[in-house]
């Protein structure tokens, strides 16, 4: 990245995002241990906060992984996405805590070492009912280890952006895991359906969340365009562009271009922020640039070039208009050369 | 299949494994972030300390990225960045 790096760059926003985050935390543990104590009154103080940190946990990931799609599909929660590497974080400290504690009490009394004791205290490993539960827990937490300790940029632009989403992407897999983990154990020892039905709403909603957001980026991808004629492609009649800095998203060359519209002029850059692949489209043209909706970096609106002094640019488009419609170059411009955006 | 003993072998080449990620961590916070990413020369001492985990369970790719040379970080390359002719 550009700047030099912080531990966190706050601002308000953070500020008030982690705040209501920690303060969500605190009343779900509060509440929760105090209906454990009334509900199941026989319960250790242990217990009780194992589970707690636990579930919380666990709600927490489906917040998480629904926050995506629900942006996709109403972009009025992009606020949510802005610091969702923090509640990344604080959900796998949630679910340290959780296996820590679990590790203390069930496995540190005997002679053997708690991980061997993890792994081979219960071997029905070919039985589907009896499965060691807490080892798909265990591979669960290694991968939202990996997940929280690369959550900072430094890790993104260092693993290289593809490494570090395939990386991230593994949560899928972790969340698979932690669906198994809390089926084959807490389900098992649970005589109300409330938690599983919990479970059951949390897996169905997910899914169709992501279906959902799926179909419609399908739909938007799959829109085709004419030929291109001298170069350039018709892409949509000016008049048909928002005018209040919001963008338009078309493909072309083989990606997404953000277009968007001040006035007469028509600017056109590719669609991928360089910080996290954000779609630039889906954000604002805000006076001489165009901001990311994710994280809010920022790009000249005709050389595609962050401002100093930030180093981040994207590929920009030379745009004509010809009679009311708008043309695009089918073939990009580095940043740094880009001259100029369409003119009326 | 003894499991007791794949286990023990699994919790010794973890502890070993992180054990050498902790002793590579260190230095790597202090000097081959820095080596590796110009952004990180004067990075402040929190973000350093976030560093550490990180360095401690990446240190073999890690280790590959400093003592290989490269002094800045990649840019992702796409359709567009291709069709532009450079990895900008």
């Amino acid at each position: 990245m550009s700047l030099n790096y912080r531990a966190v760059g706050w601002n308000r926003q953070k500020r008030l995002y982690d705040t209501a985050l920690v303060t969500g935390i605190v009343l779900y543990l509060a509440v929760f241990i105090a209906i454990g104590l009334t509900t199941h009154p026989e319960a250790s103080a242990e217990v009780l906060m194992i589970r707690g940190f636990g579930s919380g946990a666990f709600v927490l990931l489906h917040v998480i992984l629904a926050i995506g799609p629900a942006c996709r599909l109403a972009p009025r929660l992009l606020p949510l996405l802005y610091n969702r590497r923090h509640m990344g974080v604080a959900m796998f400290s949630m679910a340290l805590v959780h296996g820590a504690l679990s590790m203390l009490m069930y496995h540190t009394q005997g002679d053997l070492n708690p991980i061997v004791s993890l792994f081979a205290s219960n071997t029905h490993y070919d039985d589907l009912m009896r499965f060691p539960f807490q080892t798909l827990g265990f591979f669960a937490l290694v991968i939202l280890a990996f997940m929280a300790a690369t959550s900072h940029d430094f890790w993104l632009a260092n693993l290289s952006a593809p490494t570090w989403k395939a990386l991230h992407m593994l949560v899928y897999v972790a969340y698979a895991a932690l669906v198994m983990h809390v089926a084959l154990g807490a389900l098992q020892a649970e005589s109300s359906p409330l938690l599983s039905g919990f479970v059951v709403v949390g897996f169905a909603g997910l899914a169709a969340l992501h279906l959902f957001a799926g179909l419609r980026e399908t739909g938007r991808r799959d829109r085709s365009l004419a030929a291109p004629r001298d170069g350039f492609v018709d892409v949509i009649a000016l008049d048909e562009l928002p005018i209040d800095g919001h963008g338009h998203v078309a493909c072309l060359s083989g990606e997404r271009v953000a277009i968007f519209r001040d006035g007469d002029e028509v600017f056109a850059l590719s669609n991928a922020c360089q910080h996290q692949n954000g779609p630039l489209g889906e954000g604002r043209l805000i006076g001489d640039c165009v901001t990311c909706p994710w994280h809010g970096y920022e790009y000249e609106r005709t050389t595609g070039v962050s401002p100093a002094p930030f180093t981040e640019s994207v590929p920009t488009f030379a745009v004509e208009l010809r009679d009311g419609r708008v043309w695009i170059d089918a073939k990009p411009r580095p940043a740094r050369d880009a001259h100029h955006g369409g003119e009326a | 299949m003894d499991i007791e003993a794949l286990a023990g072998g699994f919790a010794t080449t973890l502890g070993i494994y992180l054990a050498i990620g902790v002793l590579f961590a260190v230095p790597f916070a202090w000097k081959g972030a820095a080596a590796i990413d110009p952004a990180a020369r004067e990075g402040t001492w929190g973000f350093r300390v976030l560093l550490l985990p990180g360095a401690t369970l990446l240190w073999p790719a890690l280790m590959l990225r400093w003592f290989g040379g490269r002094t800045t970080p990649r840019v992702e390359s796409n359709a567009h960045r291709r069709a532009a002719g450079g990895e900008r």
